[in-house]
């Protein structure tokens, strides 16, 4: 682990950075890791560790990338209960029934999933804050699929 | 040709029609419950829908989930296989709606066969043989009358009937009366249609059924006969093809009764005629399945025909592949369905993780499953793990074909009827061939 020190990388994202570069893979007997540029902004991804404590110390933003699904943890699903085509809004020309952000009361239609073209309008059981709506516009849900995920309140 | 076939079933028979689709270079939409996430035909298909939770009446019997899924998928066929959907004149008409080949017979072909009555009526119109039976009972005292004149035993069955359920023999007067009262509640209860009629009762016939295949041309071959006379409560164990009781002569007979009945249906797809036979080679029309058959294996393992194939060429609207002068039946098939369950305590269903699995294999030799060594088999459906079946040039050489495979098959983690087959294939009266729908009772007895 000795090479993979914070400057050691820092040093790396500077030669990326001069050459332009994309992507560099690094590698020795311990771990391996991966640094992409996204422009001359570098995201950082790891693989494979062995001394994570270590690891973590090289790149805030590989932490920051855990957050969000140590957060889902205390959210609340909201769970397809039928099979057909999910839709965020009554009718193509219209507002969206509920966005990310948007405060939700129990019993409000939050979507529509279409069957056999049959329009059933879907209510949450929950209060809270939508903080995610994992499926797309008019793409289809399974039964038992997530569809968005609510902070209660 | 279709596009896309959905496959609205599980198990072994959605594997089995998913295999016939990528032959025929048809992608596949597999429909499961969310017990089966895990299931075999959930990863060999093209794509695959939950449609429902872990039992039947929310997936593999939902229709508006089964129909969002074709819908989803573009699908424009959906394969009912056996059980579920596949009887159900209503999908097929669903189906029909939606512009969406069923692929099986006609709503009204069903409809016809399904009831067991109207269907009865009808072979006799069209010179099949049926046992003397009477039509829908109104009267309990001329119910009586025509019993006296078939003679006793007689069976009650419910019109709607099926599976065993709704069915009562009579040895006499008093009990004819207590068969149909109670006929006719269990019926009204199962079915919701409590009409009953009687038939002449024949004692342990052999049960032989007959394969039929027809296009919507009016074209109609059979492919011989298969012997299920091993059963235990209704539930098939062992088939074998051709009967050991059939000769050259009687299968001819049999074949042409089951293209007339056919014929008169105006049936289009693969089905089955079931005929009972007796002691002295007289066979009667018994009923008609309207569907793909479990026991479907053998028939193609000694006609060399892939039903299922040719199930979905037809329904395409293609003309049958074959005249019946093509079909040449060669050499003996035996079929042992394999479950999880206890033959120790009476059969009893063994749900639970194979954590060890080695099928059979070598010339002859066919397993067709959808199971693997750490599958989970859910407790929401059957119990069927496999369907082994054996092939070989004579009755004789095909036993102890199916004796080998029976030996070299491994499953462990759940109880399995394995043992059971492994002493029934060796068994004296098995063995010579020489038996009925009694089978079982006297091989029970002769075990204790």
């Amino acid at each position: 682990m000795k090479d993979f020190t914070p400057n050691y990388i820092e040093k790396v994202i500077d030669i990326m950075k001069n050459n332009e570069l994309t992507e560099v893979a690094l590698e020795d007997e311990h771990s391996s890791m991966v640094i992409k540029s996204n422009g001359y902004k570098p995201i950082i991804k790891e693989k494979d560790i062995q001394k994570e404590e270590e690891l973590n110390t090289v790149s805030e933003e590989a932490i920051e990338e855990e957050k969000p699904v140590e957060e889902k943890q205390n959210l609340v699903p909201i769970v397809s209960n039928m099979i057909g085509l999910f839709f965020t809004k009554p009718s193509p020309d219209e507002k969206p029934f509920v966005q990310v952000g948007d405060e939700i009361k129990e019993g409000q239609i939050i979507c529509i999933i279409e069957t056999i073209k049959l329009m059933n309008k879907i209510t949450s059981d929950v209060s809270g804050k939508i903080v995610e709506i994992c499926i797309e516009d008019g793409k289809p849900v399974e039964y038992g699929q997530v569809m968005m995920y609510v902070e209660k309140n | 040709m279709f596009k896309k076939v959905l496959i609205a079933n599980r198990g072994e028979v959605a594997v089995r029609i998913i295999r016939a689709c990528r032959e025929i270079g048809l992608p596949t939409v597999a429909v499961y419950s969310q017990a089966d996430a895990n299931s075999l035909h959930v990863s060999l298909a093209t794509e695959a829908y939950c449609i429902g939770a872990n039992e039947s009446s929310s997936s593999y019997l939902n229709i508006p989930a089964i129909m969002s899924a074709a819908t989803i998928s573009g699908a424009d066929a959906i394969h009912p296989g056996y059980g579920f959907m596949s009887e159900r004149a209503d999908f097929a008409e669903i189906c029909k709606e939606h512009n969406i080949k069923f692929i099986g017979p006609s709503p009204e072909s069903m409809q016809l066969m399904g009831d067991k009555a109207t269907a009865r009526k009808t072979m006799a119109e069209k010179g099949v043989p049926i046992t003397p039976g009477t039509g829908i009972i109104t009267d309990i005292e001329e119910a009586k009358e025509a019993a006296k004149k078939f003679g006793y035993p007689v069976i009650v069955k419910a019109t709607a009937g099926g599976g065993g359920k709704g069915m009562r023999v009579a040895n006499n007067d008093k009990e004819l009366e207590q068969s149909i009262n109670l006929c006719r509640q269990e019926a009204e209860k199962f079915f919701g249609n409590p009409d009953v009629y009687m038939e002449k009762y024949l004692v342990n016939p052999r049960h032989i059924e007959v394969q039929i295949i027809a296009d919507k041309f009016g074209n109609v071959i059979h492919l011989g006969e298969r012997d299920c006379s091993i059963q235990r409560r209704h539930q098939k164990l062992v088939e074998e093809a051709p009967s050991p009781a059939v000769d050259n002569e009687t299968r001819k007979k049999l074949g042409e009764a089951a293209v007339r009945a056919a014929k008169a249906a105006n049936y289009e797809g693969v089905g089955t005629i079931e005929f009972l036979l007796d002691k002295d080679k007289n066979f009667y029309f018994m009923e008609m399945n309207t569907r793909l058959q479990v026991e479907h294996g053998i028939s193609e393992m000694i006609s060399n025909v892939d039903i299922v194939r040719e199930q979905i060429n037809i329904a395409a609207g293609n003309p049958l592949s074959y005249k019946q002068e093509d079909i040449l039946l060669h050499g003996h098939a035996i079929e042992c369905r394999i479950n999880a369950e206890d033959p120790e305590r009476n059969f009893l269903p063994a749900p639970g993780e194979i954590n060890g699995y080695i099928t059979p294999g070598g010339f002859g030799v066919r397993v067709d499953s959808h199971v693997y060594s750490g599958y989970k088999i859910p407790p929401y459906y059957d119990s069927l793990i496999s369907k082994l079946m054996c092939w070989a040039p004579t009755r004789e050489e095909a036993r102890r074909r199916m004796y080998r495979a029976l030996k070299e098959y491994v499953i462990t983690g759940v109880k399995t009827t394995l043992p059971f087959y492994q002493e029934l294939v060796e068994d004296e009266v098995f063995i010579s061939g020489n038996f009925d729908t009694g089978f079982m009772e006297t091989y029970k007895q002769n075990k204790e």
